[in-house]
């Protein structure tokens, strides 16, 4: 054992990095992103970063609820929807965009709070149906209410500007997105090593039992609903801008399995394995553009193997190449 | 009055299909608390299965529905050994993901092998030919022979499971798989059984929807989800629940459609859903289930 | 009606036709250490699930000092100062041992989503402070070794062990305990006598235990509440409920050599009693 693993105070515990080599990767994995999508990558691989940064959001958003406190939602993508459309609506309008993507977000947590409550009385299998039931009912509505959404022809999207400045340039949005990103990541990271992430956890292993520590099941799993469906909604409402017009069969329910494959191949209750999960999923999709089939194949193969053989996830992975390499070369 | 009843009927039949379905869903989650969001798909690729053999190796369509059965069973069975029943240690939400995953698996391996485009499955004599019953009610021969099928596989699976050991062995694991085994019941064996018939019944509405809806691989999703709102307003528990609940929802949606909006048609179903966990999740015949500290 | 820290009065429920408790009065005061003894299916569990709320009661009131609980939601109850452990441990299988006990401080918390997300001074000040009272109850219980451990990789003593600590970081007013000793040999039992008088003399928590071993029960007890078929039959010291007739036909039967065990825990009693300052 090297000696600076020696913690000698409690709030050593409490730090974001395990010391400082991991510390130094991210810094340099946040810095390279930056520099090869500015003054490297094409357009093309700049529009891949936004979309892999994005659905890592969207998916740390999804496993807030279905990792940490073990709720499944089959309805992630209607959440990403009803970001995506408040948004536009009020940019539409000419509302500035540092206060429509967050009001898209919170019209998501919103709704998110509304569909915790029937939540709270179903179990497992009756939960995935109800929020596909949400997720069904969302598409429909959308596609129904014309003079608000555009029905299936959906809604032009204005290009993305904060004040005068243009965000239309995709390397230039990326930096935005990007941005978010880290923010979301931080937040979460924080969010589950706190209180409430504990709570989460703790409703998740043994909902009896957390309620007799003083867990409130009404306010925590709710809490759990709205907190998920904002950052996803978040991703859904900057999501809106990779193309020129949104229309309901974007956020269609095949998208929200996708958010759940992404959850549950990188790793249950791991912002990391959110992270590993959204980038593996994307560029696997790119890979396979144009060939949906197989794409569907593969995906639902490695999600099986992933579940039976592998149930941590790419993150499970890491870990124990992490011990190995730890105890290397014994 | 004649409008009403051609409604009742109508909805009858559709609802018919839905009830088909939705036993396959229930007796799956009766033996082995699954929620099989592959059950459709499963169809789908058996349908594909008699379309293949009548179509490009030119059996007889009564050949060609025996063999597609036959696929149907064998895939239901083994798929359960080999796959869900391990899947079931890891917890529920690692079930539901595990038949998604095969939901995605089949629907592209259908996509990959017959391609993406519909196709026209007629096998149904003269299935647009219409028959007029007293009361001035009309009824294609399409929906008389799935009403017909419906109906028979009902009272076929209510003697069945009243009279035979598996029946009793089905309710002994739905109620205590541990105890089911301990009595001597072969658990995965009885499992593996339900599986079989839960999917031959799901291939059955499948070559009953295919001349309606055309075959793809996407063919029977839609009908997958009404299925599960006909399974949870009867109770996902209850069997009789699921045939109650497909016919109701069948009416339901062509009298919403009829004197309603047209637009509620599609809707309603999850409407229901929705309506229905959020009051009585436990639907109209289930029993609800309780957690003992 | 002096000091009473929980009276639960004229309590009934039913499950289907089974009369599970049926008027169940029961007083507990401040300070002492109260056994509920009774054959199995008696209705201790279901007094307990009562008293925190798992269940509601269709009759009765349970007070716990001022405040009605019938009716309240287990986690108000625990805010009022109430902790259990369970029969079937009940634990978080995939937190580690500090976070099962450090979410027993859930409650004494005060920071809530958005703080939490920031984790700025504040929070971890908080954090560190409870991380403290978390690290004495360990200390308390001999659990450090375990600290980082997931719970589910315990052995089984040692999990009830933690869901005890868990109990206590809530700082509780009144403790239950559902089958303390239940799976212990003879030495952590002993130890767990001693652990049980700790917690009431030096941290002044009430205590209810709910036990097989009669010899613990009553070597420990104040008191002892005795119920059958969802009915209390007897109430009062050690002594007085194992002189008790009506005990000894419900609880042990009639036959004879099992009175002899009954006799042996009497004995029992008064070494207790005579170990007692």
């Amino acid at each position: 054992m090297n000696n600076d693993e020696l913690k000698r105070e409690y709030r050593e515990d409490l730090t974001l990095f395990e010391g400082p080599w991991s510390r130094g990767l991210a810094l340099f994995f946040v810095v390279a992103l930056i520099v090869y999508s500015q003054f490297f990558a094409g357009n093309y691989v700049v529009f891949v970063m936004i979309s892999i940064v994005l659905f890592v959001i969207a998916a740390v958003g999804l496993n807030l609820l279905v990792g940490y406190t073990g709720q499944i939602s089959l309805g992630h993508a209607a959440f990403m929807a009803i970001g995506a459309y408040t948004h536009v609506i009020l940019y539409s309008k000419g509302a500035p965009l540092l206060v429509t993507v967050p009001a898209g977000a919170l019209m998501a947590a919103i709704l998110g709070f509304v569909v915790g409550i029937p939540a709270l009385r179903l179990k497992g299998p009756y939960l995935a149906i109800a929020t596909l039931g949400f997720q069904v009912a969302t598409d429909q509505i959308l596609g129904r209410w014309d003079s608000l959404t555009g029905g299936r022809m959906g809604l032009g999207v204005p290009g993305p500007e904060i004040g005068s400045y243009s965000l239309a340039e995709p390397r230039t949005y990326f930096l935005l997105c990007f941005a978010v990103c880290l923010l979301v990541l931080v937040g979460a990271y924080n969010l589950t090593r706190s209180r409430i992430g504990r709570a989460f956890v703790a409703i998740r292993d043994n909902e009896t039992a957390a309620e007799a520590m003083g867990v409130g099941l009404t306010t925590y799993k709710t809490m759990a609903f709205a907190i998920s469906a904002f950052v996803t909604g978040l991703a859904g409402a900057l999501f809106a801008h990779l193309s020129d017009r949104i229309n309901p069969s974007t956020f269609n329910l095949f998208l929200s399995i996708e958010m759940l494959v992404m959850v549950l191949v990188g790793g249950l209750a791991s912002i990391l394995g959110s992270v590993l999960g959204a980038t593996f999923l994307i560029m696997l999709q790119q890979g396979f553009a144009g060939a949906s089939e197989y794409q569907w194949i593969i995906v639902g193969t490695i999600l099986i193997a992933v579940l039976l053989f592998e149930p941590m996830g790419m993150r499970g992975r890491w870990l124990r190449m992490k011990y190995y390499f730890k105890a290397w070369p014994f | 009055m004649t409008l009403f009843l051609q409604n009742l009927l109508n909805g009858f039949s559709a609802g018919s299909l839905y009830a088909l379905l939705a036993v396959g869903i229930v007796l799956v989650y009766k033996s082995s608390e699954v929620l099989n969001f592959g059950h459709g798909a499963f169809a789908m690729l058996s349908t594909f299965v008699a379309y293949h053999a009548a179509v490009v190796w030119g059996f007889g369509l009564l050949a060609s529905f025996a063999i597609a059965l036959a696929f149907a069973f064998v895939l239901g069975a083994v798929i359960y050994r080999v796959l869900l029943d391990r899947a079931r240690e890891g917890g529920e939400h690692a079930v539901v993901m595990v038949t998604i995953g095969l939901l995605l698996v089949f629907e592209g391996t259908s996509g990959a092998i017959w391609g993406t485009d519909t196709k026209a499955f007629h096998h149904l004599f003269d299935e647009l030919r219409v028959i007029e019953l007293p009361g001035g009610v009309f009824l294609t021969h399409h929906d008389a022979w799935i009403i017909a099928t419906a109906l028979t596989m009902v009272v076929t699976l209510a003697l069945f499971f009243r009279f035979t050991r598996v029946g009793i062995a089905l309710r002994a694991v739905s109620q205590n798989e541990v105890a089911a085994q301990l009595m001597g019941v072969r658990v995965a064996r009885v499992q593996s059984l339900i599986w079989g018939i839960a999917t031959v019944l799901g291939a059955i509405a499948g070559i009953l929807t295919a001349p309606k809806q055309g075959l793809e691989p996407a063919m029977m999703f839609s009908p997958l989800l009404k299925a599960f709102a006909a399974a949870v307003l009867g109770g996902v528990n209850s069997v009789a629940g699921a045939i109650i609940g497909g016919w109701l929802l069948g009416v339901i949606e062509v009298f919403a459609g009829a004197y309603i909006d047209p637009a509620w048609q599609a809707s309603i179903a999850f409407l229901i859903i929705v309506l229905v966990l959020t009051v009585r999740p436990e639907g109209l015949l289930g029993k609800p289930e309780v957690k003992k500290v | 009606m002096s000091a009473q820290l929980l009276s639960i009065a004229n309590a009934s429920i039913a499950f289907g036709g089974v009369q599970a408790l049926n008027s169940v009065s029961l007083d507990v005061p401040s300070g002492a250490i109260v056994s509920v003894i009774g054959p199995n299916g008696a209705g201790k569990t279901t007094l307990f699930n009562c008293v925190t709320g798992v269940y509601r009661p269709e009759e009765g009131s349970v007070r716990l000092g001022e405040n009605e609980l019938v009716g309240r939601k287990p986690h108000h109850i625990a805010a009022l100062g109430l902790a259990r452990t369970f029969q079937n441990i009940e634990l978080f299988g995939r937190m580690s041992v500090l976070d099962n006990v450090l979410l027993g401080r859930h409650l004494h918390m005060v920071v809530g989503p958005l703080r939490a997300a920031l984790f700025g001074k504040k929070v971890v000040a908080e954090e560190v402070a409870q991380r403290r009272k978390v690290e004495e109850v360990l200390d308390f219980l001999d659990l450090q070794f375990a600290r980082d451990r997931f719970v589910m990789h315990l052995p089984y003593g040692v999990r009830k062990k933690v869901e005890l600590a868990r109990a206590l970081a809530l700082e509780p007013k009144l403790l239950l305990l559902d089958e303390p000793s239940a799976g212990m040999n003879a030495e952590e039992k002993e130890d767990l006598v001693h652990v049980i008088r700790d917690i009431r003399d030096d941290m002044g928590v009430t205590i209810i235990l709910v036990e097989h071993d009669m010899g613990l029960v009553m070597g420990i007890s104040d008191q002892v509440a005795v119920l059958d078929h969802g009915e209390k039959i007897a109430h009062g010291t050690p002594s007085e409920v194992t002189a008790n007739p009506e005990v000894i036909r419900a609880y042990l039967g009639t036959d004879s050599t099992v009175q002899t065990a009954l006799g042996d825990a009497a004995e029992d009693v008064v070494k207790a009693d005579e170990v007692a300052p």
